[in-house]
């Protein structure tokens, strides 16, 4: 596969929370097997564009899926292709661990059938690469912020979608699990899956192979995360409170004291 | 291969229920004013064989499919409205079950105690009429039903209006107020073999449905956009369950009256034996509602037997007893 085909591409997108026009013209698209990360001051539109890119929101304007027009699939046509981890949704505490995952595989079953021998391959994978195979008996209210999260993550990685939409995926996540976490999108993307999250933290951010920086509902900036332009356009966006550091090859964001 | 990691396995647990429940329904059988010598007599004596068969029996039987109305609208409730106190009173179908059987009383100045079979024939269908009508207000001043915090708001202002209706009429016209408090305990009294088929007929067609869509519900517990982007068909899901929990609710106040309980118990206590998906949480509800009224009923006959208590005292006593229990395990 052509390893500079689009899979995701934006033109012109406009969105409105209550009235507030929250995305005002995104254009935008995204490489195969790729991982960007979106990152921008509170309020500048990140989770509605993730949103917006998974379908979940009314937006105008055009957005492509392989050149395939989201708003022209099915339901069931886009949640194959296309898998979204969503930042605070409120889970129910009453599903035990493996059930959850199991909802992951629902785009790739008929509608009554039972899960079929793929189905709990792919859910012991993903529990295994998240490290919660352990958890698969418990039910979600058993579990801390942290394991929640890592199961919810092995939800959307059921999907086994070639796009993967992540609104904060570290949060609660403890340092050795967010550096997992880290090597699973690396494996993710070198199997083709384009990597799209939200992240708060800009140091993870700039562990992406791209980064997309948002102000005020506006891509101000998209590029490679080791580029000067880049780290010039997040230290712009936070009001230059922060700096930028190659740190033995990898960046760090400090706080300007 | 869902909950394989259970206590139980969900399919015992359901056998069990249904056992426990044919077995409440004998019990039932056998408990009234002449007491259990009905059975040995009822070969030989026909007044023995009408007492059972058509006293005694189409009323545990009925207990039960009543209960197991509420039990399914329970589940789908708190499904879909992801809240676990959601009951299936929640859309104002209780506040217009009563308006319905306040104007029926009204009009008919009799009482539900009154055993012409017209007069009961008119509340059972005034309770529906107005527990239907009650719900499909709430849709149109939510708005439809896409928007479940706006229903759920609906669902309040509508059931205090009509509560607030249904007892001006009762202040107007003090004749029928002991038919209303009658009607809003509950009871199982008048259940007969047509209303058994009846609430038997709307339990299976709701079951069915309720069951082809678990799977939205299933979805549905990892919230509303991860539905969402799971390619749940929510919209339409939304507007077929709502419809479920007007129709199994009517369907058992229109023949009990507001039963108070069991609908919000049902579900509890079944995810408290199990934790499983809708799939089987929508049967096991069902046959744990049924369960439930049949044994409050076979209480409400025997504690001051042979007077008998309003069964929806029970169920008020005993649910509130239980869900005080569930608090302070928590």
């Amino acid at each position: 596969m052509n390893k500079h085909e689009v899979a995701l591409r934006l033109q012109d997108v406009h969105a409105s929370l209550a009235g507030k026009e929250v995305l005002r013209g995104i254009d935008i698209s995204f490489q195969l097997g790729r991982w960007t990360s979106i990152v921008g001051p509170n309020g500048a539109g990140k989770s509605t564009l993730l949103k917006a890119m998974a379908g979940l929101t009314q937006t105008s304007g055009n957005i492509f899926l392989f050149d395939q027009e989201l708003r022209m699939m099915s339901p069931k046509q886009r949640a194959e292709k296309l898998s979204w981890l969503g930042q605070n949704e409120t889970v129910s505490d009453d599903l035990c661990v493996w059930d959850v995952v199991m909802l992951g595989r629902i785009p790739h079953q008929e509608w009554l059938a039972p899960p079929n021998v793929n189905d709990h391959q792919v859910v012991k994978t993903v529990l295994q690469a998240t490290q919660a195979w352990d958890l698969r008996k418990r039910s979600l209210g058993q579990l801390s912020g942290g394991e929640r999260q890592r199961v919810l993550l092995a939800r959307a990685m059921a999907v086994r979608a070639q796009i993967m939409l992540m609104d904060e995926p570290t949060a609660n996540l403890d340092p050795p699990h967010q550096v997992d976490w880290l090597e699973q999108v690396h494996c993710l993307t070198s199997q083709n899956t384009t990597v799209i999250s939200v992240l708060h933290e800009v140091g993870m951010a700039l562990q992406a192979d791209d980064v997309v920086v948002m102000q005020a509902g506006l891509v101000v900036h998209h590029g490679a995360s080791a580029s000067e332009q880049t780290h010039q356009a997040i230290e712009a966006v936070f009001d230059n409170r922060i700096s930028i550091h190659n740190f033995q090859g990898q960046f760090v964001a400090l706080p300007k004291i | 291969m869902t909950s394989q990691f259970n206590r139980w396995p969900p399919a015992f647990l359901a056998t069990s229920l249904l056992l426990l429940g044919i077995f409440g329904i004998v019990l039932g059988a056998s408990v009234g004013s002449t007491g259990f010598e009905s059975w040995f007599a009822a070969f030989q004596d026909e007044i023995a064989w009408q007492i059972i068969w058509d006293i005694r029996l189409p009323r545990s039987v009925g207990a039960f499919v009543a209960g197991a109305l509420l039990g399914l609208a329970g589940a789908i409730a708190q499904g879909l409205f992801r809240n676990p106190l959601a009951d299936p009173y929640l859309l104002g179908s209780a506040s217009g079950a009563s308006l319905g059987v306040a104007f029926a009383l009204a009009l008919f100045g009799g009482n539900p105690f009154a055993t012409e079979f017209l007069i009961r024939l008119g509340l059972t269908g005034a309770a529906f009429i107005g527990a239907v009508l009650a719900v499909m207000l709430t849709i149109a001043l939510a708005q439809g039903v896409q928007h479940t915090l706006r229903l759920l708001l609906a669902g309040v202002i509508v059931g205090v209006v009509l509560g607030a209706m249904a007892s001006l009429i009762s202040l107007l016209r003090p004749d029928v107020l002991q038919g209303m408090q009658g009607f809003l305990l509950g009871s199982t009294s008048f259940i007969g073999w047509n209303s058994c088929a009846l609430m038997f007929g709307v339990l299976l067609v709701c079951m069915g449905l309720a069951f082809f869509l678990s799977r939205v519900l299933d979805a549905l517990s990892l919230g509303e956009l991860t539905a969402l982007s799971l390619g749940m068909p929510l919209a339409k899901a939304r507007l077929v369950l709502v419809t479920l929990l007007a129709l199994a609710t009517g369907a058992a106040v229109a023949q009990t009256g507001l039963v108070a309980f069991v609908g919000l118990a049902a579900p509890h206590l079944v995810r408290s034996l199990i934790k499983t998906k809708y799939n089987w949480v929508i049967l096991l509800s069902t046959l744990m509602g049924g369960l439930l009224l049949l044994l409050a009923d076979l209480l409400a006959r025997l504690l001051l037997s042979p007077q008998e208590l309003p069964v929806g005292v029970l169920t008020a006593v005993l649910g509130g007893g239980y869900l005080l229990w569930l608090m302070y395990q928590s």
